[in-house]
């Protein structure tokens, strides 16, 4: 159900929620977010790492079934 | 590359995974979840999380707590991949002790509606939640349909916030249905969940993001 994604991604710390947000979802350049971020590039690649680390935590919470 | 710079490349995955990386660092990282097979597992379980970003509507997330009027009307998917296991007694949506819930109290109201012989309507079961949160007046009417259930609540009393509809299995797997919202604590509606009536052992409205929680048994099925 999309409503669990959307759930887990709530529970996210911000920062690993901006992340997910603003290079995936608005799918915008990491030169772009990394300056408005004021890090570097390669700080906003790991931050999508431990971002969707995070978030594979919050959907076992909210009860996910990733076997579809 | 030397084992200091093994977490550079575990870093790049989620990247990777989502297709963001340029496409000389694609083929490179590419290259060494070739030959490291902590990266592959890495991979896979990425893989998995991008999976499920796809099907979140970002502008969901946008509006904060307050979800959209369209929330309650939303359609289930198939009851395959709805399903959530049960881990332990751990409960994934309440954030401490469930208020209001005395598990050696909780009693099974049931009785079952039958309709003249003849008439196509389908039974409906009257079902009332006896040990619900203080404050909260529940009912359920349950309709059985060919693979899935119709559940109708009826509920007064709630803290204002989002629910979801649980039905559960004899496994310890949920069917969860669509959220609904109350945001003064009561909701009339009906919600129809992908798993066969005769498959289910209880049904439970649980808080999303908070600690309200009320389940009762549900009666087994009686050949008519």
């Amino acid at each position: 159900m999309s409503w669990q994604v959307e759930e887990a991604l709530r529970r996210l710390r911000e920062d690993h929620r901006r992340v997910l947000i603003e290079t995936y979802y608005r799918d915008r350049p990491y030169a772009e977010v990394a300056k408005e971020m004021g890090v570097a590039e390669g700080t906003v690649k790991s931050r999508v790492y431990y971002a969707m680390k995070a978030l594979r935590a919050k959907l076992e919470e909210v009860g996910w079934n990733d076997e579809r | 590359m030397s084992a200091d710079d093994h977490g550079r490349w575990r870093e790049l995955l989620g990247s990777y995974v989502l297709g963001h990386l340029p496409a000389e660092e694609t083929e490179e990282v590419r290259e060494h979840v070739r030959s490291c097979e902590e990266c592959r597992a890495e991979t896979d379980a990425l893989t998995s999380v991008a999976r499920a970003m796809s099907k979140a509507d970002p502008a969901r997330l946008e509006e904060g707590t307050v979800p959209p009027p369209d929330l309650g009307d939303r359609i289930l998917q198939a009851a395959a991949g709805a399903g959530v296991t049960r881990i332990g007694t751990r409960k994934r949506f309440a954030r401490g002790a469930v208020a209001g819930l005395a598990a050696a109290a909780l009693l099974i109201v049931g009785f079952i509606l039958f309709r003249p012989g003849g008439d196509p309507t389908p039974a409906a079961e009257r079902i009332s939640f006896a040990s619900a949160p203080e404050g909260v007046d529940a009912t359920a009417e349950i309709v059985a349909m060919e693979g899935a259930t119709q559940v109708e609540l009826q509920v007064t009393g709630l803290p204002p916030g989002e629910y979801a509809i649980q039905l559960e299995r004899a496994d310890g797997t949920e069917i969860v249905a669509d959220s609904f919202q109350a945001p003064r604590g009561n909701w009339h509606g009906k919600r129809t969940l992908q798993v066969a009536r005769a498959e289910s052992v209880a049904i439970k409205v649980v808080q999303i993001g908070g600690d309200t929680e009320m389940e009762t048994p549900l009666p087994p099925v009686s050949s008519q």
